[in-house]
């Protein structure tokens, strides 16, 4: 079972550097089909699997807005990160972390990406934690989604956001230096 | 006694601000448990914080007689105020074995000094869960214990006792009483202090503005009241 899950993760990473390279927009779309049904797979339904993935769809249309305001010619980029998206983190959620970690050995470049992915799963659990709590915050705080002020506490809210992103990404990063993992 | 730590008229300020500490001096010895005490914003987290060299402060910082350094900064054990900070593997196990195979401790070896420091903090039966999956509480712990593992001289705790219930902080308590490295408590909660620590610093506004044996500081209300702590 670890030996499949190990293996799926792999080819998930690969098609994920692989949509990189492909510029033929039929094959990214059906990428990024395969990827929703895949998280639809793993996060039990669509509708959770479109909601988990909607500030990368956010970025992705924000993405396109600034290039057709900008009157530069549409590029295939947008789908590109939706789709690497999808794969990679579907393949972080099947990855067998336990046992990866043990794995690798001391100071070899195995451990070194163990552990870089290992704080990059970290730092998206606080990550999202965080975002969680200011966005929820901001909700109380206003009585309609689009209402008077939404705009501005929205504002708010993101820069409270970030600010307070900087100040974990600083403490975990200050914490894992004393313990001689940063290097 | 041999002191652990030494702090000679240590002055920090952030960039353009106001200083933050002023002419802070005071010494820790081996097996010793000292507590600082002050108010939100006295400048604890930030003492702590220059005395690791994770801030660059004037003044003399010394540890184990030498200057900070990584040599001297592996000797000491850090928790905190966020466990989430700390821990991020898969397991207990693995947060606390890894750091000690990396240093080069045979993997049997590091295992079985992991669940022996675990044991010390009533953490044993958790050792493969993840941290993520703990009471507050238990994260704590789990946070002294990776410190712990390391074998360390010299213990700094930032806010132990933060958000955490009274049964979870006699649990710490408890742990960190039979604990037989130095110890640096930063808190604002007089009451923990009183029953752990043999000596305690009151900061305010940046300063020492007192400093003595624990009982007797912490029994004088006009001091305590002046600093803000009741």
């Amino acid at each position: 079972m670890r030996f499949a899950r190990y293996t799926a993760a792999c080819c998930l990473l690969g098609a994920a550097v692989g949509v990189a390279f492909v510029n033929a927009p039929v094959w990214l779309l059906r990428a990024v089909l395969l990827g929703f049904l895949l998280r639809a797979m793993l996060w039990s339904g669509l509708g959770r699997a479109v909601r988990a993935a909607l500030p990368v769809l956010v970025f992705a249309a924000a993405l396109v807005f600034v290039q057709w305001v900008s009157r530069s010619p549409l590029t295939l980029l947008p789908l590109k990160v939706v789709a690497v998206f999808l794969f990679t983190t579907v393949a972080f959620r099947i990855l067998p972390w336990a046992s990866l970690a043990s794995c690798a050995r001391p100071g070899s470049l195995l451990q070194t990406l163990v552990l870089f992915a290992l704080f990059v799963r970290h730092f998206a659990h606080i990550f999202t934690g965080e975002g969680l709590r200011m966005f929820r915050a901001r909700a109380l705080c206003i009585s309609k989604p689009c209402g008077r002020g939404a705009f501005h506490s929205l504002v708010w809210a993101l820069a409270a956001f970030f600010s307070r992103s900087i100040v974990r990404a600083e403490r975990f990063y200050a914490a894992q230096w004393l313990r001689g993992w940063a290097e | 006694m041999r002191p652990v730590l030494e702090v000679e008229n240590l002055s920090f300020s952030f960039e353009q601000g106001k200083p933050c500490l002023r002419d802070i001096s005071f010494q820790v010895f081996e097996g010793e448990c000292v507590g600082i005490v002050g108010p939100n914003g006295a400048g604890k987290s930030t003492l702590l914080w220059c005395l690791l060299g994770l801030l660059k402060s004037n003044g003399s910082i010394r540890l184990f007689g030498e200057k900070v350094s990584k040599r001297s900064l592996a000797r000491v054990g850090v928790v905190f105020q966020n466990p989430e900070d700390q821990l991020f593997m898969p397991s207990l196990m693995e947060d606390l074995t890894l750091p000690l195979i990396n240093r080069g401790l045979p993997r049997e070896a590091a295992r079985g000094r992991a669940l022996e420091t675990l044991r010390l903090m009533g953490l044993a039966d958790l050792a493969e869960r993840s941290a993520t999956q703990l009471s507050l509480g238990e994260r704590k712990r789990a946070s002294i214990a990776a410190a712990l593992a390391g074998s360390p001289e010299l213990l700094l705790l930032d806010e132990p006792t933060a958000e955490l219930d009274g049964r979870s902080e006699r649990q710490l308590k408890g742990a960190l009483w039979q604990l037989p490295v130095a110890r640096v408590i930063a808190t604002h909660h007089v009451e923990f202090l009183r029953e752990i620590t043999t000596r305690t610093l009151v900061l305010c506004d940046g300063r020492i503005v007192s400093e003595g044996p624990t009982r007797e500081l912490l029994a004088n209300e006009s001091l305590l009241e002046e600093a803000g702590l009741i």
